[in-house]
């Protein structure tokens, strides 16, 4: 009797699945909400967007986050828009990377104009020096 | 007996193997010495606390946002609007005219407002009409006309200061960018609004 006869192949499904766990196939964002709006290269540890608005206003899509520290020192966010007509397609070119000090448990509110009054969406990316490295 | 022993060479089979990785290899379309990479030029640039490029960006995008909002923008459609000077009032060399062309640039791209030639534009624009008008050199009905240039209805000014402290390793630099809009008529001030930035350096290691 080998009872380890397939242990080669139970050792490469084990050795894929934990892969495919890594790989985070998370659910898509549910549209509307904060994360279909949010864009970031990897879980930030400590500072999370827990409130966005977007509102026309003299013709131009006005859009406000607010940004929570958790964390008992101050964090670095960094931070940019993309602005979206309504085909999906990037408006006004790449804006600037803005660096903002999130006080230790306080929150920080951003806020953005866009840029021509051809914009109907738009993307926040953030980005923060500590982060988890992971998938949000 | 001689050619096997070619095939079966060190030398043939190094080559062949030279031969088909750099087959395969894809080919970057660069010609570099090793010391020069381009960037991203929205990058986050904190070399020193002297004014930089991402302070130029900051200012320029959140004035251009900042004035698009203006109601004096909308009374009339596609207002004129042309740039006056930028003081700049810091102790370091700052190029407040690229500071004010981002801006231009940023407002002309929404479409919401035109700009008329400002001041230093002007012997430019003189030069083209005269040129146009009175070198013979071209057709009268193709030419451009004398006298039909639009008087701006608003004029964009401002002014840029600094405070800078030392205490010991440690430099503060605090930048104040203010930019307003008067009604060129009146006279009146119909927009104003600031840019703040705060830098601060360490020298010390430790």
């Amino acid at each position: 009797m080998r009872p380890f006869k397939n242990a080669p192949l139970a050792v490469a499904l084990t050795a894929l699945s934990l892969l495919s766990a890594c790989a985070s196939h998370k659910p898509p964002p549910h549209p509307g909400s904060i994360n279909a709006k949010v864009e970031q290269p990897s879980e930030m540890s400590y500072l999370q967007v827990t409130d966005l608005r977007a509102v026309k206003r003299n013709h131009l899509l006005t859009v406000q986050a607010e940004i929570n520290n958790s964390d008992s020192n101050n964090q670095q966010l960094y931070y940019r828009f993309k602005w979206l007509d309504a085909g999906g397609f990037g408006v006004g070119g790449e804006e600037a990377w803005k660096p903002v000090l999130v006080y230790a448990y306080q929150k920080q509110t951003l806020s953005a104009v866009a840029p021509s009054p051809q914009v109907t969406d738009f993307r926040l990316v953030v980005q923060s020096p500590d982060n988890t490295g992971q998938l949000p | 007996m001689y050619k096997k022993n070619i095939m079966n060479s060190n030398a043939f089979k190094a080559t062949a193997i030279a031969l088909m990785l750099s087959g395969c290899a894809t080919q970057s379309p660069t010609l570099s010495s090793g010391n020069v990479e381009y960037g991203d030029s929205k990058t986050v640039e904190t070399l020193t606390n002297e004014f930089g490029s991402t302070d130029l960006q900051t200012i320029a995008e959140s004035m251009a946002s900042s004035l698009l909002q203006s109601p004096a923008l909308f009374v009339k459609s596609r207002p004129l609007v042309t740039v006056a000077e930028v003081k700049n009032r810091t102790s370091e060399y700052i190029d407040t005219k690229s500071i004010t062309d981002s801006i231009r640039t940023k407002i002309v791209k929404s479409g919401m407002v035109r700009f008329a030639v400002d001041t230093s534009a002007m012997q430019t624009q003189v030069d083209e009409l005269t040129r146009q008008n009175q070198t013979g050199l071209y057709k009268k009905n193709k030419s451009k006309k004398m006298g039909n240039m639009e008087g701006a209805d608003f004029r964009i000014e401002g002014t840029i200061t600094s405070i800078v402290k030392r205490a010991g390793d440690v430099k503060d630099v605090y930048y104040k960018f203010s930019l307003q809009l008067v009604d060129n008529e009146s006279g009146v001030m119909e927009w104003a609004d600031e840019k703040e930035i705060r830098k601060t350096s360490n020298k010390s290691m430790f």
